[in-house]
């Protein structure tokens, strides 16, 4: 049965922390929806999740998961939670690991578990201290989806990944999406993992929104523009220029100022980041 | 839950090499120390000194995370812990025990019941200090900012020694002992040792609830 209701959502949250400060952020993930926050360094794409897994503590406003406020094991324990890091003592063992957590989890399959560490091929003898950082990923989704959840909650689960253990991933994601109810949260600095796998973007450029849509809108509602020597005049999003060459981001509604001298190419998902993060913002020349 | 969680907590610092070595302590205690119940009242001072173990593993392992994800309530983690530890210091009295009575069936002694009653009593109010003092400061603070806090319980009980000495306080204080009935004492102790887990786990819960993970 497919029902409506979010499975995850955040309203006004404010959260403060050493060098950065979210501000009045607000999104929902919806069942059936695979949703990729993106944004550069430092934009508060951690902060943003440990705080919808009940981690951080907000200054202000609002954080739920499956209506339960963030953190409540009732909503815990439908969530499947990848981080950057197996969080796994050193010293257990892979094949412990199921044993260890099972407990916690009515639905947790052993069978998975077993198969996905097969299938990602993580070795079951070697302790957790002693994988490689790709590894530990794999093995953080293994268990992330040994528990049968509805919400999968990856945050950057591809860095150290090589290319083919990263497919192997957006595959697992694919699979788990197949289940209209279940949703996504998949938060990365590699773009390309989203496209074919996200439905919505959310770029989040220091502790802001600065773009939420349909991934396939992006490269409707922005452009790259490019040129040498002066800058035309036209809002351009993120001005950067090298030497004579200049280039920034424009709305393709917006491709109409701009005349023949200027090179307009679709825009990439690094470049809507690049260009939002940029200083300079809706520059007018 | 909270069974379960104590169950996956022991599994976690108790088979550690330096865990069951401050068991072997206890029993090296108890045979090399001819004084009856000095294993036992070992056993709730090693206690006091492993309470920041498992914390110490917490943070090697990145765990308060893993404890913050799990479907568990913190309350949860914070009485679970209490229990693990709370096992681990019935394991090392127990063997202070079995160790004592070993001795005195080996040195041709009495089995000292009485002392040992009154050994397991001071051992227990013992325990319920450390744990008063220091589960709070760990759940608070984690094992690297809290790390002092291990010695908590012995510097308090060193100095409370040293300043009855020092004001001429222990005689009488010995002396009014002396009257005591047994039972009142093993209650006494007793008494103190589960308030100081039941409060200390209690404040604690208070302390972890808001603590980012």
């Amino acid at each position: 049965m497919t029902t409506t209701s979010p499975l995850a959502g955040i309203e006004n949250l404010h959260v403060r922390r050493a060098g950065f400060h979210v501000k009045d952020l607000s999104l929902t993930i919806e069942r059936g929806s695979v949703v990729g926050l993106v944004g550069p360094n430092g934009a508060g794409k951690t902060t943003t999740i440990r705080t919808l897994l009940g981690l951080l503590p907000p200054e202000s406003g609002h954080a739920e998961t499956f209506g339960l406020t963030a953190g409540a094991s009732q909503a815990l324990v439908r969530t499947g939670i990848v981080l950057d890091r197996p969080t796994a003592a050193p010293e257990w063992k892979v094949r412990t690991l199921g044993r260890r957590l099972a407990p916690f989890y009515p639905e947790w399959r052993d069978q998975t578990f077993e198969d996905l560490l097969e299938r990602l091929a993580v070795p079951r003898d070697q302790r957790v201290g002693e994988l490689s950082r790709g590894q530990g990923v794999k093995l953080s989704v293994a268990i992330a989806l040994a528990q049968g959840p509805e919400l999968l909650i990856l945050d950057e689960p591809s860095s150290g990944l090589d290319p083919a253990s990263r497919r192997d991933i957006g595959d697992l994601i694919r699979e788990f999406m197949i289940d209209p109810n279940h949703a996504v949260l998949f938060s990365t600095h590699i773009t390309t993992d989203l496209i074919d796998l996200a439905d919505e973007l959310i770029v989040l450029i220091d502790g802001v929104i600065e773009y939420r849509g349909a991934l396939l809108d992006v490269g409707e509602r922005f452009a790259m523009a490019r040129g040498t020597d002066a800058v035309p005049e036209g809002p351009i999003v993120g001005l950067q220029r090298s030497g004579q060459h200049w280039s920034g981001l424009i709305h393709v509604s917006d491709s109409i100022h701009f005349g023949p001298e200027v090179v307009i190419d679709d825009a990439s998902i690094d470049d809507v980041i690049i260009h939002l993060a940029a200083d300079r913002k809706e520059v007018t020349a | 839950m909270i069974a379960t969680f104590a169950r996956f907590d022991l599994l976690s610092w108790f088979p550690r090499t330096q865990t069951l070595l401050t068991l072997l302590f206890v029993v090296v205690i108890g045979i090399v120390l001819p004084v009856p119940g000095m294993a036992i009242v070992a056993a709730a001072l090693v206690t006091s000194l492993m309470l920041s173990a498992p914390f110490l593993g917490d943070e090697r392992g990145r765990l308060d995370t893993l404890y913050g994800i799990l479907p568990i309530s913190r309350s949860t983690v914070v009485f679970g812990r209490a229990l693990s530890t709370v096992v681990y210091y019935a394991a090392a009295a127990s063997l202070a025990t079995v160790i004592t009575v070993m001795m005195a069936v080996v040195r041709g002694n009495d089995i000292p019941s009485e002392m040992m009653l009154i050994a397991h009593a001071c051992a227990m109010a013992v325990f319920g200090l450390a744990i008063a003092l220091q589960l709070p400061v760990f759940f608070r603070v984690g094992y690297s900012r809290g790390r002092f806090m291990s010695y908590a319980p012995v510097l308090v009980i060193a100095g409370g020694a040293w300043l009855l000495q020092a004001t001429d306080l222990h005689l009488p204080l010995l002396g009014t002992m002396e009257g005591v009935p047994l039972p009142l004492i093993v209650c006494l102790g007793c008494g103190l040792g589960l308030a100081g887990v039941l409060g200390g786990a209690a404040a604690s819960a208070v302390f972890y609830r808001t603590r980012e993970l």
